[in-house]
């Protein structure tokens, strides 16, 4: 019995390595993406819809360009504005998190009405709603998702700015004579980091597949670019004649993102292990 | 708990009307002149007469101050009057009714679906639990989880329309044609359900009450059927909730991809056409439904034993 265990433990460890190395891998070919695929906006008519080859591995689309290069290509974008957003996000979320939290009052309450609207939405409807406001285009995709994204953020360091303010070493700076924006920036903002860090890992695979949403509906990435979401709606027209089109595009997006969601939840529980007895 | 609940009811009226302030924005802040827009849909051939573009701006009330435009579009609202469309000129509240039959039902289906699968593989994965078949299982929950519902769509249309023809692949003729875009709403939305039911029956299992109930000799079924079954069906039903919010919101590409006359279909040409009215319209509406639908999750869980709402908690 125990030395069953002991070997399932050791291919456990095994595998998370072969997973953190499947997504070093991928992550290095998204990167390096225009160095490596340089040839994504190529047009060849004389090699449209070509089936999955050894020149081709996830086939050719219907202006003939290499639709492996444009799936790293196109991950490579969804990424960057992927951290974009994320990074817009968080920026507003901490502040609005520190600010209500610390402050209380009328200004907590204000900021938490906000925050309840805000989620009265469906992002993918919000989403459009301002599309439709703010025209199609790559600017819009960042602000969009960026607007819908800080709340998850805000309430998360909200809450943990209620435990940290009642702390000894916040009471102390306070004592000793430190204003709020000094205590919150030097005492308070570094321990809230943390117990975000998971979240927006998390979040990072969500951005990727809203932008894929939205641009498969047309309201995301504009074409000529690549994107994966944008793809598949290509994709989508030649069912009949060139199903393959579809597995490459969908089946890298949904491998990055799965590590994505796996490296964040190896951080959760490295930070909070008794979340993971919790979830048995 | 009597206390939260008229909370929540009071903050209805602010957010509703915040929602209708956000659609109302859309023709205001749209660049471009809505008049003009409607006079091309109008008279296409009409060129650009100032005399009849002067009345169209009229007759939108273009001219008056954004809170008085507000106004009128909002009372109107109140009373039924959701406008009349730019494109058709039928007006935008029967388009909608119209419409959200299709969308719901839609929701439902899926919302069928999830519980089905959620219940079942959440109640296996919970009885073997650590054994292969629960490691195979949560294996499967996590990789759904990153799959994007329109990927699913494509696959399943290549799969049961263009390969075995079971079903259309395009557009509502019988409730058949729900089955399909029912069944990618349910799976993409059941990863959570699957991890709710799991967790909410291990967790009971491990409490004190079945271990009563099992000195006291009552079989494992019974137990199942009589006591854990009982406290976990509310977190289910919370959890519904919680769903059914989600699925409107997915609906909307679901409804494009497999050409269903719901609301997102519309929603979405109306915004690519610049049909503000029914845009306006049909996004706080949607607005409305998802915050009624919250509301009621929120009254809802009020209700859950707190002794459950720890496994709840980390799904709703």
């Amino acid at each position: 019995m125990r030395k069953f265990k002991l070997k399932t433990k050791k291919q456990h460890q095994q595998l998370i390595w072969l997973w953190w190395g499947l997504l070093a891998l991928l992550l290095v070919l998204i990167i390096f993406a225009p160095v490596i695929f340089p040839e994504s906006n190529t047009i060849d008519y004389a090699r449209q819809l070509q089936k999955p080859s050894l020149q081709h591995w996830f086939g050719t689309d219907e202006f003939g360009r290499d639709l492996l290069s444009r799936v790293f290509n196109g991950m490579r974008t969804s990424l960057l504005y992927s951290l974009i957003i994320e990074a817009i996000a968080l920026g507003i979320g901490l502040m609005v998190g520190l600010v209500s939290g610390y402050m209380g009052g009328r200004i907590d309450g204000f900021f938490s009405y906000i925050m309840n609207v805000f989620q009265a939405f469906p992002t993918t409807v919000a989403a459009i709603a301002l599309i439709a406001v703010l025209g199609t285009s790559d600017l819009t995709l960042i602000v969009v998702l960026s607007v819908m994204g800080w709340v998850a953020y805000a309430r998360i360091v909200r809450s943990e700015t209620l435990i940290f303010k009642e702390r000894d070493f916040v009471l102390g700076a306070r004592a000793s004579g430190a204003n709020s924006v000094y205590i919150l920036g030097k005492h308070i903002c570094p321990n809230v980091l943390l117990p975000v860090l998971p979240l927006a890992t998390l979040m990072i695979g969500h951005g990727i597949m809203a932008i894929a949403s939205l641009s498969f509906l047309g309201f995301g990435v504009q074409p000529p670019n690549a994107e994966i979401g944008l793809m598949l709606k290509d994709s989508a027209m030649f069912i009949n004649r060139a199903p393959w089109l579809l597995v490459g595009p969908g089946l890298v997006l949904a491998m990055v993102v799965a590590l994505i969601n796996a490296l964040g939840d190896a951080i959760r529980d490295k930070l909070d292990p008794q979340q993971q007895m919790v979830e048995l | 708990m009597k206390k939260i609940i008229i909370n929540r009811i009071v903050m209805l009226i602010p957010t509703v009307i915040t929602i209708a302030f956000l659609a109302f924005s859309i023709m205001y802040f749209s660049p471009g002149n809505p008049a003009e827009i409607l006079m091309h849909y109008r008279n296409p051939e009409g060129g650009t007469d100032p005399a009849a573009l002067a009345h169209y701006e009229e007759m939108l009330g273009l001219d008056d101050p954004f809170l008085t435009q507000f106004q009128n579009w909002f009372t109107g609202i109140v009373s039924g009057d959701f406008g009349e469309s730019f494109k058709t000129g039928n007006p935008v509240a029967e388009e909608f009714f119209y419409r959200i039959g299709y969308t719901l039902m839609l929701s439902l289906t899926g919302l069928f679906f999830s519980l089905i699968i959620g219940i079942t593989l959440g109640f296996i994965s919970a009885e073997f639990k650590d054994s292969w078949l629960d490691n195979l299982l949560r294996l499967t929950q996590s990789i759904k989880m990153s799959i994007p519902s329109f990927w699913l769509a494509l696959f399943f249309i290549y799969i049961f329309s263009t390969q075995l023809r079971w079903f259309s692949a395009f557009g509502y003729n019988s409730p058949k044609d729900l089955i399909l875009p029912g069944l990618v709403l349910g799976l993409s939305n059941s990863s959570r359900m699957v991890r709710l039911v799991r967790t909410c029956i291990l967790e009971e299992k491990g409490s004190g009450y079945v271990y009563t109930a099992r000195v006291k000799g009552l079989s494992e079924n019974q137990i199942f059927f009589r006591h854990i079954l009982k406290n976990i069906t509310l977190p289910i039903i919370t959890l519904t909730g919680v769903s059914l919010v989600s699925m409107i919101g997915g609906s909307l590409i679901i409804e494009n991809i497999f050409g269903l006359p719901g609301i997102g279909t519309y929603l979405v040409s109306a915004i690519m056409a610049k049909d503000y009215p029914v845009s306006m319209g049909f996004l706080f509406a949607y607005g409305v439904i998802i915050v009624f639908i919250n509301l009621f999750i929120d009254i809802l869980y009020q209700f859950v034993d707190p002794r459950v709402r720890d496994c709840a908690n980390a799904e709703i």
